[in-house]
């Protein structure tokens, strides 16, 4: 016999991947609704006009400055998507009365948390992706148009044979191929995708005791830009260089409280051409898992004793 | 509260040391960029200073990069070198800003004195110098961050041998060559450069020699290029005189006092340029 049936009712379990889901799945529906996919007109604007605006200048600087214009831009969508979506998430679920609804059901606050945390990460796994696709799709044609630029160049001077001519082409498509598309480049986009996933679960954290939605962005983007000095505030703490109690005493609490979003930041040895391993890929990945979990677990303290 | 804060604070406690080790690690192995100076605030000016520690680095220095051209069509030399050298301290990796930095230093600058009409000669040659050798300490800065990077041992041989250098050093452009022939990816020409500029260095002719002779013979049809053979005509002279043994191959044998007086033609003609660009009496805009 089955629940179905109605004859024996199931056994309520106290964590189900299944209510996860269809809390992260209503979240997805819920941030469609918003319309935030739109920004993704602005960030295909951004890209051509990347494309076009620095045609005057060599072709390793000209594939350089597409990528940097464009990896920034997906970054900034990215990471301020996470920020204002995830901010948005559970006081927009206390106006509409939603949150009640969903808790009065047999659902765990953890239940919640989490179906809202993995919404707003399928949420940013989409938009990232198209906006992947259209980068790729851009620097692979830009990419062609310099080859073809620069072999056309090649016309106007004399080789002693055409395997020298082959050679000097060769040469040169191999010289921006390096710097074009390239599996290196998701290594990249996978960097922006971790510290956004983390930047969503720390901004989860905030709005679970913040009083406004502006203080938890706000707090969320202080603490992006502060995770990224984390370095140096390591330095400051373990270093030996010295400095004085009190300047230890900040910085300890800076690298003990902050994530290290610096950690993610491939996308300099990306754009410039160094190899990065899949293993360490992997090692992103783990750490972002890391990083969520302790702030996914911070929130869900905060969030089972908060009065709604 | 207290307790959300004190679980992540041991966790932070927990995984210090290990960002700490990781951080280290990437940084030595060139995938993470060293801790930002706190000086480079008042270079770079407070919104971009919060651009690269919001983790937008690169484009930070693609938009100094975007700066310099202004400055550069001006011709303000050092206003183009202090924006490189911040590009260059935000990402000492990309080797295209240490080799922008070390043209526009060196050549653009040298090139833009020797029309300075109210600078005399004197004057004009030692802001040449100088602008060759703060490019060359450039390139030589930009190759300790990227060894393995062809084209700034290619800049260094191009800085050393430069027509306008009043302090033309063949010895090191030759090693510069040969160090960058042995990177990846590096063009078959930087190895016979080498070649070239030994030839250029009294007392290394015979050395200089046996390279060309084994590129010569290596089978590769570059490797015949025809400033190869003409400099193997050129040197047999003075090269049979210390090696008995030494004999140029018969294809060039009966060619060579023909290639021995292109040659000296040549020299001739590049010798009263290099005179005429190095002891100028009057700028250039008004010489003949």
């Amino acid at each position: 016999m089955t629940g179905e049936t109605g004859s024996v009712p199931l056994r309520h379990r106290a964590f189900s991947f299944g209510r996860v889901w269809a809390i992260a799945s209503g979240t997805l529906t819920q941030l469609i609704r918003m319309k935030v996919f739109a920004f993704m007109a602005i960030f295909a604007v951004v890209l051509i006009g990347a494309s076009f605006a620095f045609a005057d200048l060599k072709s390793e600087q000209e594939l350089k400055m597409l990528k940097d214009v464009s990896f920034a831009a997906m970054q900034l969508f990215c990471m301020l998507f996470a920020v204002a979506g995830t901010a948005l998430l559970i006081p927009r679920d206390v106006e509409d009365r939603t949150i009640y609804t969903i808790l009065c059901k047999p659902v765990s606050r953890l239940e919640y948390l989490l179906g809202k945390f993995l919404g707003m990460v399928l949420v940013l796994v989409a938009s990232l992706a198209a906006m992947d696709l259209l980068f790729t799709a851009i620097l692979h044609l830009k990419q062609n148009a310099v080859i073809e630029q620069n072999i056309a160049e090649l016309e106007y001077r004399r080789y002693t044979s055409q395997e020298d001519r082959e050679k000097a082409a060769a040469e040169i498509v191999n010289l921006i191929t390096t710097q074009g598309v390239g599996w290196n480049l998701q290594a990249g986009v996978a960097a922006i995708l971790a510290k956004s996933v983390v930047l969503t679960a720390v901004t989860l954290l905030m709005s679970t005791f913040a009083t406004s939605t502006l203080f938890t962005i706000m707090a969320s983007l202080a603490m992006m830009v502060i995770g990224h000095a984390q370095a140096l505030a390591r330095e400051v703490l373990l270093g030996e260089s010295g400095g004085g109690v009190l300047p230890r005493l900040v910085a300890g609490a800076v690298a003990i409280l902050f994530p290290d979003f610096k950690t993610f930041d491939v996308l300099d040895a990306v754009i410039t051409g160094v190899m990065i391993p899949g293993v360490e890929v992997l090692k992103m990945g783990g750490l972002c898992a890391v990083y969520s979990v302790i702030y996914l677990v911070a929130a869900w303290i905060l969030f089972a004793e908060k009065e709604l | 509260m207290l307790a959300a804060l004190a679980f992540v604070a041991v966790a932070g406690l927990v995984r210090l040391p290990f960002e700490q080790a990781r951080a280290r690690e990437l940084q030595a192995r060139g995938i993470l960029e060293p801790p930002l100076s706190t000086s480079l605030r008042d270079e770079l000016g407070q919104s971009f200073f919060m651009a690269v520690l919001g983790g937008f680095r690169s484009v930070v220095a693609s938009l100094v990069e975007l700066k310099t051209i202004r400055p550069w069509q001006e011709g303000q030399w050092g206003l183009v070198d202090e924006y490189y050298a911040v590009c260059n301290r935000l990402q000492p990796r990309e080797w295209h800003y240490w080799d922008l930095r070390a043209w526009h230093a060196g050549v653009n600058a040298a090139d833009s004195y020797q029309y300075e009409t109210a600078a005399s000669a004197v004057v004009r040659s030692m802001k040449t110098r100088q602008a060759f050798a703060k490019a060359i300490a450039v390139t030589e800065e930009g190759i300790r961050y990227n060894p393995d990077v062809y084209q700034l041992y290619e800049r260094l041989h191009l800085l050393q041998t430069h027509q306008l250098n009043l302090a033309a050093d063949y010895l090191a452009a030759s090693r510069a060559c040969a160090r960058g022939a042995e990177c990846p990816g590096a063009p078959s020409y930087l190895r016979r450069f080498s070649a070239y500029h030994l030839s250029e260095v009294p007392g290394h002719e015979l050395e200089a020699w046996r390279r060309m002779m084994e590129l010569y013979t290596s089978g590769d049809p570059l490797n015949r290029a025809p400033g190869l053979v003409i400099r193997l005509a050129v040197l047999h002279p003075k090269v049979s005189q210390l090696d008995p043994s030494a004999l140029l191959p018969p294809e060039i044998a009966s060619q060579a006092v023909r290639l021995r007086a292109a040659w000296k033609e040549r020299r001739a003609a590049a010798e009263r340029r290099r005179v005429e660009l190095q002891s100028p009496s009057l700028p250039l805009h008004r010489r003949s």
